[in-house]
């Protein structure tokens, strides 16, 4: 069990962030999750976030370690969907040449778009979102979410499509701005500070 | 879940997707019609949903045909017309809307769509 320091509402001994208040929990052991301002005399900044999906208002915007807010994150997707656009759009010119080419340049759109989820996974950027100042990370970690469950993520935005693209928009209105992929992965995206483009993640 | 998700809508950084979304109107005006965003529901089950229309309607818009647009979806008006305020930087950060009007004006959006797809 640890103890928010601002608000002082019980939270699970693994979460990072109160339930109730979204405020920093004593640390425990547990370092300072990424994205969030290193040895600040003050409390640091929380991602204001809070639990389940109705209720308090949608957390306030503010800088680095925030929540991210939905344009910016759609600039980083559309970014990162303008790369695969453009592969795929040559493939599609391709294609009048050879089936075959056409077919190879669908696999490197394919592994490509694997190649970015993994990233996420990873890093918790995708090139668009290094550029937009982006990072995707487990609520309760504060912590990229690792490859595996980076890819699983990125089959998870299905369940934002299907429904009409509606869970894409959840960060609208959503107080943890969450898409629904990141509700059934408990991830949120915060704000880092911005980075020149780059396909790989920097060394 | 959807029941209860906040009807107070997050406006801030709306700027550059509004843009996105009137000048790809302006864009698709100019481009064949048949580019567009598949709907997955009605690709899967031939029913449309609440939101087919809105990009040939934007795409009308874009290229100034009011009641093309009008007829594609009547919401794509209320979602240009956001756009170009958003645009303009005249959207406050937060817009408080109330469920209740929401969900009237999707499902008068709806009943419209399944009439033009002729399901009703």
């Amino acid at each position: 069990m640890r103890y928010c320091t601002q608000c002082g509402a019980a939270s699970e001994a693994n979460d990072a962030f109160c339930a109730q208040c979204g405020g920093p929990l004593g640390t425990e052991g547990a370092g300072r999750p990424a994205g969030t301002a290193p040895g600040g005399s003050e409390a640091p900044p929380a991602y204001g976030l809070s639990g389940g999906y109705g209720g308090a208002p949608i957390a306030p915007h503010a800088g680095p370690g925030q929540l991210a807010d939905w344009g910016t994150r759609f600039i980083g997707f559309l970014i990162d969907f303008a790369l695969l656009f453009v592969l795929s759009i040559v493939g599609v010119m391709l294609g009048r040449v050879s089936v075959a080419l056409q077919v190879i340049i669908d696999l490197v759109v394919f592994a490509a778009s694997v190649y970015l989820a993994i990233q996420v996974g990873q890093t918790g950027q995708s090139p668009g979102m290094r550029v937009m100042g982006l990072k995707c990370i487990g609520i309760q970690t504060g912590q990229p979410i690792g490859a595996g469950l980076g890819f699983v993520r990125a089959i998870a935005h299905i369940v934002d499509s299907i429904i009409c693209y509606i869970g894409w928009l959840f960060p609208l209105w959503d107080r943890n701005r969450q898409t629904l992929a990141d509700k059934i992965m408990s991830t949120v995206v915060i704000v880092v500070p911005k980075q020149a483009f780059s396909l790989t993640p920097p060394a | 879940m959807i029941a209860t998700a906040r009807y107070e809508v997050d406006c801030h950084s709306l700027r550059v997707p509004a843009v996105g979304l009137v000048f790809g109107g302006i864009a698709l005006a100019h481009l064949p019609s048949s580019v567009g965003i598949p709907c997955p529901l009605r690709v899967l089950t031939g029913v449309p949903c609440p939101f087919c229309g809105l990009t040939t309607s934007v795409r009308a818009l874009g290229g100034g045909h009011l009641s093309a647009a009008v007829r594609a979806a009547p919401l794509g008006l209320v979602v240009f017309a956001a756009a170009i305020v958003a645009l303009l930087g005249l959207m406050p950060e937060r817009v408080r809307l109330p469920i209740p009007l929401l969900a009237a004006a999707v499902m008068a959006e709806w009943v419209f769509e399944l009439i033009r797809f002729h399901v009703l």
